[in-house]
């Protein structure tokens, strides 16, 4: 461990700050919060029986028949409502682009283009035909560790890469953009299948697509009916063995990508269930 | 610029061109531009100072693998804007993997220090300011049991960053040790706030740091990528009165 004196510095300072906390702990909670229930001050009379609940605007023209939920929801947020999702995925195909680009190769730095093509069997689940190609950088790295250490680095080249995968997003929410553009999201979670091609695939040694897996996560942002936007990691694994003199290893190539999807159909109907 | 650099950046830039319209209900919505939304942002920072005790990981090492410590101290100068103070020391700095020198017949042993001279990313401690833009105010339902409220922020500061300098070959062969050194630099990261309670949210942040290293002849620029946890912990300053 190397201690030096600016870390005793900051330790006095941030333990001299550490007392205001109390203080926050005690303020009054503004705002709505829509995690609790609040009890009514007075209780509402029943509706006659047999009568259905209608929303009416601020003339107090009739808007028609509500679903059950909305029109607590329309009352003042008295009860935890059953909000409908903001987008529907479930039957839509989707087409997507990324750009991943590596971030557990200092050396060999990797950056591509990909697409997508997923559809999706519910709300929740879809599967996904996912591809990428692969542009390799040869980062400063290569050269002072070949100086300090008087020798060759060795690397497995990736090209391309193409996957069957599971996509299943637990995950729904919805976000405010500057505190009034409303957007839903949802996280996702990933896994499969498939092949990757490095230097070894092609001539000379001519090796094929090594199998390969995948697992990965991410959040997909819905700002409009037929369209996502989308940002994860995802890491790959596959076995390699780049030059014939060292042992075949195990290969992870990890890669943030920020991506866009287009949905089809382009539009959708909420349906009651 | 590195890929990692480019990605970042490219993500921002993505969050910003790319900042969603406002929301369109179904055709199926009987309050459809009716009933506007009431988006209760819960948990409040304007106002507030922020203080985060906060631990680090190095990402994306080439010679180093880096575990710092420290944290940041700021002042939300309303919902979406906040300034700060952040420092962080090195508890360790350890040889990667890929530092191990492997030989014909003799297997694979980790480098000397006398080679460990000779590469960057000895990082010692890293001192800096930074400006920080929130826009993004979220909740989610986990298991469909816990509303959780989130935000997510993009960052960017100056540093100084304090390193171990690195040697030529004939300084180490002369038996030269490598002195410390600072540079100026900077960082640009994204970042999430969980809030677990009123005055408390956990925070994620992952930052590229970007410093020269003076010992290098070419390429002295380097960037580095880094994971960081921590607690923050708010703090009212004066007194604010809710709409």
């Amino acid at each position: 461990m190397d201690l030096s004196r600016h870390k005793r510095t900051f330790i006095a300072f941030f333990l001299s700050l550490l007392p205001l906390v109390a203080r926050g702990q005690a303020q009054e909670e503004p705002g709505i919060d829509l995690s609790a229930p609040r009890r009514a001050e007075t209780p509402l009379p029943p509706p006659p029986a047999g009568t259905k609940p209608v929303a009416r605007d601020a003339s107090g023209q009739d808007l028609g028949p509500v679903a059950p939920g909305e029109n607590d929801v329309a009352l003042a947020d008295r009860v935890k409502a059953v909000q409908r999702k903001g987008f529907i995925k479930r039957g839509r195909l989707e087409l997507g682009l990324s750009l991943p680009g590596s971030i557990n190769d200092a050396f060999y730095e990797k950056v591509g283009v990909g697409g997508k093509l997923a559809y999706h069997f519910g709300e929740s689940f879809a599967l996904a035909a996912r591809g990428a190609y692969y542009a390799q950088i040869r980062s400063s790295h290569v050269r002072e560790g070949n100086q300090a250490f008087e020798s060759q680095l060795v690397n497995s080249q990736l090209l391309g890469q193409a996957m069957l995968d599971g996509i299943w997003s637990p995950v729904y929410g919805k976000i405010a953009w500057l505190g009034s553009r409303i957007v839903t999201f949802d996280m996702y979670l990933l896994a499969g299948l498939g092949g990757v091609w490095s230097a070894t695939s092609i001539a000379p040694r001519g090796e094929g697509p090594h199998i390969a897996a995948d697992l990965g996560t991410g959040l997909r942002f819905y700002p409009a009916n037929w369209l996502a936007l989308e940002g994860g990691v995802i890491a790959t694994f596959y076995p390699d063995q780049a030059v014939t003199s060292v042992p075949s290893t195990m290969q992870k190539a990890i890669m943030a990508q920020v991506g866009v999807s287009i949905f089809f159909p382009t539009s959708f109907r909420y349906v009651y269930p | 610029m590195t890929s990692r650099s480019a990605a970042l950046l490219l993500g921002t830039t993505a969050l910003l061109v790319l900042a969603p319209a406002l929301a369109r209900a179904s055709e199926a919505d009987a309050f459809e531009n009716k009933v506007k939304p009431v988006s209760g942002q819960v948990y409040e920072k304007a106002g507030k100072l922020e203080l985060t005790p906060a631990f680090q990981l190095s990402m994306n090492d080439a010679f180093f693998s880096k575990y710092l410590a420290g944290g940041k101290l700021a002042y939300h100068l309303s919902e979406y804007f906040s300034v700060g103070v952040n420092g962080v020391f090195a508890l360790a700095n350890s040889a990667t993997g890929s530092t191990n020198v492997c030989q014909g017949n003799a297997g694979c042993q980790p480098a000397q220090q006398v080679q460990l001279y000779q590469v960057p990313g000895y990082l010692k401690w890293v001192a800096g300011a930074e400006v920080a833009f929130s826009p993004i105010y979220g909740k989610l339902n986990l298991f469909a049991e816990k509303a959780v409220h989130f935000d997510l922020s993009v960052f960017a500061g100056a540093d100084l960053v304090g390193y171990r300098d690195v040697l030529a070959a004939s300084a180490v062969l002369g038996g030269s040790q490598p002195s410390d050194a600072s540079s100026i630099g900077g960082h640009l990261g994204l970042g999430a706030r969980i809030f677990l309670a009123r005055s408390v949210a956990l925070s994620l942040e992952v930052k590229d740091l970007f410093y020269k290293v003076q010992g290098l002849s070419t390429a002295n620029l380097q960037a580095q990528l880094f994971a960081q946890a921590g607690l923050a912990f708010f703090v009212p300053l004066g007194s604010r009165s809710s709409p």
